[in-house]
């Protein structure tokens, strides 16, 4: 009997090692494998403007209904215009490297800053391959309203406790104007905010346009944004895996989009702002 | 807004609750099967099953997760594809690691003595096992079971680290969306009830087998 059971784990063991060996032989493009599926899956998370429910086609963000939002709607153009199907697969922000890079998904679609560099200080651009910038994205610094006079400058920062995104811009920036050791990565921009209002941390930075969603109402109603510091533009582009051709082919779909002008249609739809550098690439077609 | 969270949170809990069956109905017997490895007789698959068990019960149940989700695409190309089924796989084997000692600490507190009885009387060995051992077995792992079991109500709020649609991942979701983070601590009522209902039947369950009491 227990004989039996350890040929059994063997054969077993034997088996698996001869199924991993004969997958690893066909290599296909990016673009082949998405065509040959027939869809392309973009990895998203669920937040207003670029991918979020409504329910009532009124365009505010809702528990339930269908999936909506500028990322959302241009990706299903890019879709038809390969003739693929568009899946939206919600992922964990902090996993998208993971994501992308073991296949799950086609590509990271969702409000991603290209022009920024990563914690460990290298460019994102050589962790993938991205498409053109499509649109125009800043980040923001969130404090107390009660505390809003004390900071006038990048300066003010200085010293004080902060929190963003694990992985994002703001992180970067948080770590630039304050020192490293007094950042707190969260998981998502939105649980920043409960850390400011706490009072677990001075500030907070997110996506400007995501703070425009929420400072000031309901639960974060005390809460303000500092207009008097700016940060560096960041543009979003399309994040593809690293020497895919997938990228070339959404560029391809994009400026043929451009052309028609449907992109401009969907960013005067939910108030965002396409890059300067794609516009000026429809000229020259 | 109440009544459209608490039907999301519905719908979540179904996820929870699946998660929690499935995890249930793989895990207990493969339980069984690794505790009879870890008590074989036979020396290298004793050695082999307290390695597993060992490797299992030393990593956390998080980081089991993305091995068995990530890991074989990001391996051998092969997407393992489904969030849940990977949920399920890297559950169950956990949880059937954790059972297999509860199932070893019952079986070997069984008094040789009535082993032997059972071979004097002409016994095989496997219906010295069903009749005489399992039965015994049983009603003694009730408590430590109860505790493994409503700590996996628990631990299934973690495949929301990989993103399966259950309770948790709906509140996140859902506080995000409306700027209120009182839809997390709501889910609370939802783990309180499940394991209130729990610890109902595990009470019921106990009395209910309490016999040979003298």
């Amino acid at each position: 009997m227990k004989k039996i059971i350890s040929v059994i784990m063997a054969v077993l063991m034997i088996a698996t090692m001869c199924l991993s060996f004969t997958s690893c032989s066909d290599e296909k493009s990016d673009w082949e494998k998405v065509e040959e599926n027939g869809k392309l899956v973009c990895g998203i998370t669920i937040y207003a403007p670029m991918n979020y429910y409504d329910a009532n086609g009124d365009l505010e963000a809702d528990i339930t209904g269908d999936l909506v939002g500028f990322d959302t709607e241009l990706a299903k153009l890019v879709g038809e215009k390969l003739g693929v199907e568009v899946e939206f697969k919600v992922i964990e922000w902090g996993n998208k490297y993971i994501e992308l890079n073991s296949g799950s998904i086609d590509c990271i679609w969702n409000g991603f800053t290209s022009n920024s560099k990563d914690d460990d200080g290298i460019e994102r651009s050589e962790k993938v391959d991205f498409t053109y910038a499509y649109l125009d994205n800043a980040q923001c610094v969130v404090v107390k309203k009660s505390d809003l006079s004390m900071y006038t400058s990048s300066a003010s920062l200085s010293g004080k406790k902060a929190t963003a995104e694990a992985g994002s811009a703001g992180e970067s920036y948080a770590k630039s104007v304050t020192s490293a050791d007094k950042v707190s990565g969260v998981e998502s921009q939105m649980n920043t905010f409960i850390q400011v209002k706490t009072g677990a941390v001075d500030f907070a930075v997110v996506d400007v346009l995501l703070a425009e969603e929420i400072v000031g109402k309901g639960t974060y109603s005390d809460l303000a944004i500092v207009e008097a510091i700016e940060i560096d533009k960041e543009v979003y582009s399309i994040g593809c895996r690293k020497d895919s051709d997938l990228d070339e082919k959404i560029n391809e779909a994009l400026i043929e989009l451009l052309n028609e002008g449907k992109i401009e249609e969907l960013a005067e739809k939910y108030d965002v702002h396409v890059t300067s550098s794609l516009l000026e690439k429809k000229t020259a077609k | 807004m109440f009544w459209q969270v608490t039907l999301k949170f519905l719908e979540g809990f179904g996820a929870t609750c699946s998660v929690f069956a499935f995890t249930l109905i793989f895990a207990l017997p493969l339980g069984l099967i690794i505790s009879f490895g870890t008590m074989s007789g036979f020396k290298p698959l004793k050695a082999v099953m307290k390695t597993i068990v060992w490797i299992v019960r030393g990593v956390p149940l998080m980081l089991q997760l993305f091995i068995v989700y990530y890991g074989p695409s990001l391996l051998f190309k092969i997407p393992i594809g489904d969030k849940f089924v990977a949920t399920i796989i890297a559950f169950s084997i956990n949880y059937a690691c954790y059972f297999s000692e509860i199932f070893r600490a019952g079986i070997e507190a069984i008094p040789r003595g009535q082993i032997e009885a059972g071979q004097v009387l002409g016994m095989t060995r496997f219906q010295i096992f069903t009749r005489v051992t399992l039965m015994q077995v049983v009603k003694r792992i009730v408590p430590p079971m109860g505790n493994e079991i409503i700590t996996l109500v628990k631990d299934t709020a973690l495949a929301n680290t990989i993103v399966v649609a259950e309770i948790i991942y709906h509140a996140k979701t859902i506080s995000n969306t409306i700027a209120e983070i009182w839809p997390l601590f709501y889910t609370a009522v939802f783990y309180l009830i499940f394991v209130g209902v729990l610890t109902l039947l595990f009470g019921w369950l106990e009395k209910k087998l309490s016999y040979y009491k003298v």
